[in-house]
């Protein structure tokens, strides 16, 4: 387990009391979500928005941080369907160009930097899923649980993801 | 290959990029609703950070909540008191109808200013050459023809004049028709005209060998306006002063534009550095990233915006060495140079020394270097350094690259770059 909220929940809080100690791990959270700043900022933004709206019954709730986590999730699978925005590609036109292959801050700048592009390529779903899987560490049904869906389709979402993120780092290499 | 403890690194460095947003931004921004629907399509360069940014220093709500109260108080009574207009002219000059009648420009509170009051097509038959925004007002160029001459004009908005109302009120009033109105001269313009006539102290400079003859108004209470002209060649400071009746013609044509905006957005500012500027080139060359002359096409050209950025930690009075400056250079394709070609050799002509390292950053061609980071996305090339560092002191790299990562251009048809308005291009903290 990566990321947990610091403190358990109090269901005295009010909705401030609740935003000064949950949002830098929502925000936190949404970035591994959907592995862009801006959009994690709005992922929070908008389900904090809709926890305003409903709390008196989220606070009501047996576990009301995992309600949350799950909005997150919708939210940021939801909010990619509709979404405008593009994001650019990440190897452009620009020609291939190798790091200095005498820095290795260099190589494994880049090396991370790989994984963290791939990932941000990735399908929302897919994204969620081994984000979920290996950053949260949650089991495929709680897995299933948050995203909506059933255990096998989960596995798919894992599967395709490591698939993709296999072949593009093999073509890096190459 | 690709390792569980790989990916966990990987999201780790996800999690550290998360936005930075304090309590009270975020309950401010519920409170305000998203964002309007309808906005175009924003691209977004994704970029990562060589390094996870030092986390930024929170603002105790308790503190920000008083600062709030106190602002409110001392608007409220301002408001109650009035703000003294200077002798002789009226709170609001001009008569209903005329469209420099701006009340649609609220009057500047202690922080920045938002409202970016003129700009392109303030003026008939004008275009904006260049543009600055900073705590302390506006300014902007324009550029046009009159009287067979390359006319220049400056504006200047003060979002902060409470020294103007003592030193305009000092000034001759003339009446220019039905419109009455106050008009001085400006001391200590800048070759430019503008930007440091902002920060500089406005005085009745008859004696100042370039002096032109400047017409004031006051827009709304608070805040005055100030515009000026010069024919000639077109090169600022060097022409002479345009004849006040045409100023005050010009002055009764102008009209307010829009909100402050920036071509770019960044998500990610230290706490401890505030936004001192916004400076757009919107012709002409712009070639201060790289060394233009040993660039391949060396045909450097479009336009570009800059943000500077200032370390309030640091009195005043001293200088601090870390003041960042962003620039994005808008190209039009194959005219920017091509960083996947350019040599380090190149790149040393410039102003920073050190070491370069060639690398990608999101999939985008970058340099890191000692004390900045280019990266080249598409038809933009992005630049985050400090220029006041030297070689004896680098500054913190990992905080120029996350900056760097967290830059995003909206781009609408045809690749045109939109604006963004000031109040969502940078983070609320460093505006205040």
């Amino acid at each position: 387990m990566v990321e947990r909220e610091s403190g358990a929940f109090d269901a005295s809080w009010s909705f401030v009391e609740y935003v000064e100690h949950r949002l830098d791990g929502l925000l936190r959270h949404a970035m591994t979500l959907t592995a862009d700043a801006h959009d994690a900022q709005d992922v929070v933004q908008a389900v904090l928005e809709r926890v305003l709206v409903r709390w008196e019954a989220i606070c009501g709730l047996q576990a009301p941080d995992g309600y949350v986590r799950r909005m997150l999730v919708n939210e940021s699978i939801s909010r990619h369907r509709r979404a405008a925005r593009v994001l650019l590609r990440a190897r452009s036109d620009e020609g291939d160009v190798e790091p200095d292959p005498q820095s290795d801050a260099a190589v494994a700048v880049t090396r991370r930097d790989e994984l963290v592009t791939g990932i941000r390529r990735l399908p929302p779903r897919q994204r969620v899923a081994i984000s979920l899987r290996y950053f949260h560490d949650l089991t495929d049904a709680q897995i299933a649980a948050e995203m909506g869906c059933t255990e096998s389709t989960v596995r798919g979402y894992v599967l395709r993801a490591l698939r993709t993120l296999r072949l593009e780092l093999d073509q890096e290499d190459r | 290959m690709t390792t569980r403890s790989e990916l966990r690194d990987a999201f780790a460095q996800l999690a550290e990029l998360a936005p930075r947003c304090s309590v009270t931004d975020m309950l401010a921004a519920l409170e305000s609703g998203p964002e309007p629907a309808g906005e175009p399509a924003l691209q977004v360069a994704v970029l990562a950070p060589v390094a996870p940014p030092a986390r930024p220093r929170r603002r105790p709500a308790r503190w920000l909540a008083v600062a709030a109260a106190a602002a409110v108080m001392v608007t409220a009574v301002a408001l109650i008191s009035g703000i003294p207009a200077h002798r002789g002219t009226p709170s609001n000059p001009w008569p209903a109808g005329y469209p420099n009648n701006a009340t649609t420009a609220p009057a500047s509170g202690p922080g920045y200013p938002t409202d970016y009051v003129y700009g392109e097509g303030s003026l008939p038959k004008y275009w904006e050459a260049a543009a600055s925004l900073r705590p302390s007002g506006q300014s902007v160029t324009l550029s046009g023809e009159a009287y067979g001459q390359v006319a220049t004009v400056f504006v200047f908005s003060f979002a902060r004049s409470s020294n103007l109302d003592t030193l305009i009120g000092a000034l001759p009033v003339v009446r220019v028709g039905s419109v009455t109105m106050a008009h001085g001269v400006f001391g200590g313009t800048s070759q430019t005209g503008s930007d440091a006539a902002l920060g500089a102290v406005v005085r009745p400079a008859t004696k100042t060998s370039r002096s032109r003859e400047t017409v004031f108004w006051q827009q709304v209470p608070g805040r005055w306006t100030a515009m000026s002209g010069e024919l000639g060649n077109g090169v600022p400071g060097t022409g002479t002063g345009m004849p006040l009746a045409e100023i005050t013609a010009m002055a009764a044509q102008l009209k307010p534009k829009k909100t402050a905006a920036s071509m770019i957005k960044i998500g990610y500012v230290p706490a401890y550095l505030q936004l001192q500027s916004v400076s757009d080139s919107t012709g002409g060359k712009y070639g201060d990233i790289v060394e233009r002359d040993n660039l391949p096409g060396n045909t450097l050209g479009g336009y570009g915006t800059l943000l500077s950025f200032v370390d309030r930690s640091v009195p005043a009075a001293q200088q601090s060495a870390f003041n960042p400056t962003v620039d994005v250079v808008f190209g039009y394709g194959s005219k920017l140079p091509d960083l996947a070609k350019v040599s380090v050799a190149q790149l040393r002509y410039r102003v920073w020394p050190g070491s370069w390292t060639r690398t990608q950053l999101g999939g985008h061609v970058a340099w890191i270097g000692a004390h900045g980071v280019l990266v080249q996305v598409g038809g933009q090339l992005l630049s985050v350094s400090t220029p006041g560092h030297s070689a004896g002191s680098p500054p913190p790299i990992s905080v120029l690259t996350a900056m760097a990562a967290s830059l995003s251009v909206k781009t609408g048809d045809h690749g045109a770059v939109l604006t963004v308005p000031l109040s969502r291009a940078v983070p609320a903290g460093a505006l205040s």
